[in-house]
């Protein structure tokens, strides 16, 4: 029977070690004599086969050896007292196991099922407007952290109708931090059900607080802690959907408005008055 | 009964004397750990390879984060008895060839290759060892020794 060449390569390797039938043997014979490639590379694993068997083998003598079995013996020894001593710690380690694992599956279980527990008005429902001069309108459901923020850095926080009504408020954000350190510009940024102010300064330095949260959020950190980067949880992924209604964003000349968390119909005129009259 | 074949298994993966001893300790240290586990007696130098290809494998891979060196530099001691002094160089110069290209081999081939051609291994253990199946054994062997041949007759 005819065998080509890849099939006579892949079975190369069992023919040098006798691992073929006899048919199959032939066959592979008959190629290696009218094919010099492959006789070729049938050369060069025979070669390869005697070189590793003609090697010696090193042993490393008596006095190596007794030391192993002296450690291996001390070893075996220490493991047969201490089963003597403590026969149990066998089922004591299943045991341990076994509750290990459960802890770990009721973990995996609440987190599991920890989303879908705050749904709905489990959340608070932050939404803002943030201009150039930090000047920031709680638009609806403000909280006290909210208002913390805005008293600690002279924001005025008004009702939804207010910002309808007034849509040109006077500018009095502070130009500096707490201390004395100076700002260039801040970022509402939002992520899910996180949100947090950024205050840029220095060169492409920043800090970041994070002034809404839903209640019990697992990267709740106190008020005026300083990260680097806000710390969003793992969780908005899947919350984003049900916490925010809608995001508009706007560049302006001097700045940009963010406003989050509006229904759509609830959006457009608040949008709307915006572009009429954009905060100067 | 094994601890040689172990020893040298060891000591071509790790290209160090010392290094292979302590390796080997290991080796037997895991097996007296591991022994309850062994249920087919006949299985039992498939199962202390596979331990021992995983000990070196984990070797290889620290030396590579955290290079190492031998203090002592001593000679691997792969040595054969040849007839006569001049046979005897003859021979360890071939050796010191094979093990050069050995060495120069990625380290999963060249237990492939030292596992059916040093130690013997049948194809059915090799797959334990290797943790694949026969098959796969034979297209690894075939690809294993044809690269050693290459290395060998380029070093000639």
């Amino acid at each position: 029977m005819f065998v080509w060449c890849f099939q006579c390569r892949w079975r190369l390797s069992r023919y040098l070690d006798a691992g073929l039938s006899e048919s199959e043997i032939r066959e592979v014979d008959k190629h290696l004599v009218d094919c010099g490639r492959c006789r070729e590379e049938w050369d060069l694993q025979k070669a390869a086969k005697q070189a590793l068997q003609s090697l010696g083998a090193a042993d490393p003598g008596v006095e190596a050896w007794n030391r192993m079995e002296a450690v291996l013996s001390d070893i075996s020894s220490r493991s047969e007292e201490a089963k003597q001593a403590n026969p149990r710690s066998r089922i004591t380690a299943w045991r341990m196991a076994g509750a290990s694992g459960l802890v770990v599956a009721v973990g995996v279980l609440v987190l599991v099922l920890e989303p879908f527990a705050r749904k709905g008005p489990g959340l608070i429902k932050p939404a803002y407007a943030l201009d150039y001069g930090l000047f920031l309108e709680g638009i609806a459901g403000r909280s006290e952290r909210l208002e913390q923020f805005a008293r600690d850095y002279d924001f005025r926080v008004v009702d939804l109708a207010e910002v309808k009504r007034r849509m040109t408020l006077p500018v009095k954000a502070p130009r500096e931090l707490p201390g004395g350190l100076p700002f260039h510009s801040a970022h509402l940024l939002k992520s899910g059900c996180c949100m947090a102010v950024a205050l840029k300064y220095g060169s492409g330095r920043s800090v970041a607080y994070v002034f809404e949260q839903p209640p019990g959020h697992p990267s709740f950190f106190g008020d005026r802690k300083v990260r680097s980067s806000p710390p969003w949880c793992d969780s908005c992924k899947v919350i984003r959907d049900r916490s925010y209604q809608a995001v508009y964003w706007e560049q302006l000349d001097k700045g940009f408005v963010i406003v989050a968390n509006l229904p759509e119909t609830e959006l457009a005129p608040v949008v709307a008055a915006f572009r009429a009259a954009p905060i100067e | 009964m094994y601890r040689k074949p172990v020893f040298n298994l060891l000591l071509r993966m790790s290209g160090n004397y010392d290094r292979a001893l302590d390796l080997t300790q290991d080796v037997f240290v895991n097996a007296l750990r591991g022994w309850r586990s062994v249920r087919d007696p006949s299985r039992i130098r498939a199962w202390l390879f596979r331990i021992a290809r995983n000990v070196a494998l984990r070797n290889i891979h620290e030396e590579r984060r955290l290079p190492t060196e031998s203090l002592e530099g001593r000679d691997p001691g792969l040595r054969s008895n040849g007839v006569n002094p001049e046979e005897q160089i003859l021979q360890q110069e071939r050796e010191r060839l094979v093990e050069e290209a050995l060495r120069s081999l990625p380290p999963d081939v060249r237990l492939t290759v030292l596992l059916r051609d040093k130690e013997g291994l049948d194809y059915r253990e090799m797959a334990q060892v290797l943790g694949c199946r026969e098959g796969t054994v034979a297209s690894r062997l075939n690809r294993a020794r044809l690269l050693l041949g290459k290395k060998i007759a380029r070093m000639r």
